[in-house]
């Protein structure tokens, strides 16, 4: 089932809920079914992935293709949910 | 051009990229606009450390795929990097960033290069589960840091390329060899590094009769440091006038007995690793795909197989040696040639050129009493003459010493060798090439090393 990103603002009415995704095949916990795409990242830094904010996130659709998530979009996330956040691989 | 660096074989880890991969990937990244590509390799143990395997080549289209850098000049975009790192994840296969600097016999990484690889490379390992990491290439040279699943990280001891000369791209010129006096008149061609690659390299003779026994004689002469010997026969009396260093008294021993002794008598100091089983035993395969190069001196389609299957799933260069001396049964001599054959990984193979019969194939893999059953028409032996197959040995033992040690005029010639004594003429053939073929291309078993099943 294909997860819709959620453009809209939280409402008061919103449930706080943890939920469990993969970032990089690692299981992380988030504060809420709705984050946005740095929120997701902030999380996973914070539970010891060796990522950072300016990595580039995508999610991964029920058709198997990953898409970028940007740092200020909400998504509604669900369990087991996978994302990948990658660097540019800057040479000199 | 200036003649590129010998480098003797180093220990550690070692990238080997198939030459036209090589050419493609040199053409994107050392041209006018360098540009930045990504290796997904296979793995395999080699003679010397673990072996990554280049099978696959993403190129990064430029303004798309390689962007101005966050930290650095230029970089690959996220999202190229995320794909190419989930193919590698799906495939099982490691992911290898490459992207050139200028300079000719020297290269390294900048400081820049390695900050970036330390922000990204420990989540490209999470991510793929696979070895991970980047190369940096000039004309003559190549370093590669790896990041290991298991948390290690490794430089790449060499790159290696066997197009017509065996090109081994370091971070750096090997420094000069230990002058050898036993090879000195040889050396004077060679060079020290020469004679010091020689030194290093493991190199099998599947099948040691009249061909393969000249092959033996030559390798170990030439001070070839290790020798895979693969046969399963014994002597006869009639492989006397062509068995090289053999009498009466060895009839009935197995002829990697007779070949390791003369190989010892050559050099006290090679190491010998006998093989009295036919190539397609496991025991054989395992020491073959640990090979630096690979002598095919053997008659039948199964050791034409298997050994084809090793040049392309382990990149393993491979030469097959032949003499055919067509004959009719009223005894009148046809064009009799002899072969010597470069089977190169990923440059066309013994399946493209029509080289492996699939009935023959299908017999030669029964047992032994089956594979009589199966011929119907009694054997009649074929002409076989020492001369002959000096001919073919030479061609390919040259042909051999020069690649390893840089010799050749031209890299990118990798034709095959057919002498026609009769006539006096000496042609060459060009290797042949299906694209869809499922041994020599991407789309196939190329490059893909323990992950790929063995047996074949």
């Amino acid at each position: 089932m294909e997860t819709p990103i959620d453009t809209t603002a939280k409402t008061d009415a919103h449930q706080h809920v943890s939920v469990t995704v993969k970032v990089n095949n690692q299981d992380v916990t988030l504060p809420d079914r709705e984050v946005t795409g740095l929120e997701i990242k902030q999380a996973a830094i914070s539970q010891g992935l060796p990522i950072d904010v300016g990595f580039q996130l995508s999610v991964k659709r029920s058709h198997g293709r990953y898409e970028v998530v940007d740092d200020d979009e909400l998504i509604r996330v669900h369990t087991h949910q996978e994302f990948l956040a990658v660097p540019p691989d800057d040479n000199s | 051009m200036a003649r590129r660096p010998v480098n003797p074989p180093a220990t550690g880890w070692s990238l080997t990229i198939p030459p036209k991969i090589w050419d493609r990937l040199s053409d994107h990244v050392l041209g006018s606009a360098a540009r930045g590509a990504v290796l997904l390799a296979g793995l395999a143990d080699g003679p010397r450390g673990p072996r990554l395997l280049a099978r696959e080549l993403i190129l990064a289209d430029e303004g798309r795929d390689y962007i101005p850098g966050e930290f650095g000049h230029r970089a690959l975009a996220p999202t190229f990097v995320r794909d190419a790192v989930i193919r590698a994840r799906d495939e099982g296969l490691a992911y290898i960033a490459a992207h050139a600097h200028l300079g000719l016999d020297h290269v390294g990484f900048s400081e820049i290069d390695l900050a970036s690889h330390e922000r990204g490379y420990p989540s490209l390992s999470q991510i793929s589960g696979q070895v991970v990491g980047a190369l940096v290439i000039t004309d003559h040279a190549a370093a590669g840091d790896l990041w290991l699943p298991d948390g290690r990280r490794e430089e790449l001891a060499e790159t290696i390329i066997p197009t017509g000369n065996l090109l081994r791209l370091r971070s750096q010129p090997a420094e000069e060899g230990r002058p050898d006096s036993l090879h000195d008149r040889q050396a004077r061609l060679l060079g020290d590094l020469g004679q010091e690659t020689l030194r290093r390299l493991r190199v099998a003779v599947v099948g040691l009769g009249g061909v393969g026994s000249i092959l033996v004689e030559e390798l170990a002469r030439l001070g070839v440091g290790e020798l895979v010997l693969i046969d399963d026969e014994t002597v006869e009396e009639t492989n006397l006038p062509r068995l090289v260093a053999s009498g009466r008294e060895d009839i009935g021993r197995l002829k990697t007995e007779v070949a390791a002794r003369n190989a010892r008598r050559a050099n006290p100091d090679v190491r010998l690793i006998e093989i009295a089983r036919r190539v397609e035993r496991p025991e054989s395969l395992e020491e073959l795909v640990r090979c630096d190069w690979i002598f095919l001196a053997a008659d039948g389609d199964a050791a034409r197989h298997w050994v084809n299957g090793t040049v392309q799933q382990y990149l393993v260069p491979a030469t097959q040696v032949g003499v055919k001396v067509p004959l009719t049964p009223q005894g009148d001599v046809g064009q009799i040639h002899t072969a010597t054959r470069l089977v190169l990984p990923g440059s066309g193979c013994l399946w493209c050129s029509r080289l492996i019969d699939p009935t023959r194939l299908a017999v030669d893999m029964h047992p032994a009493g089956e594979r009589d059953a199966a011929q119907y028409v009694p054997g009649v032996p074929a002409p076989s003459v020492i001369t002959l197959n000096t001919l073919a040995a030479g061609e390919a033992v040259n042909h051999f010493v020069f690649a390893v040690v840089g010799l050749h005029d031209e890299e990118n010639d990798h034709a095959s060798v057919i002498h026609r004594p009769r006539t006096r003429q000496r042609d060459l053939q060009e290797p042949r090439q299906d694209p869809t073929c499922r041994w020599c291309t991407s789309t196939g078993r190329l490059g893909l090393g323990r992950k790929g099943s063995t047996p074949f």
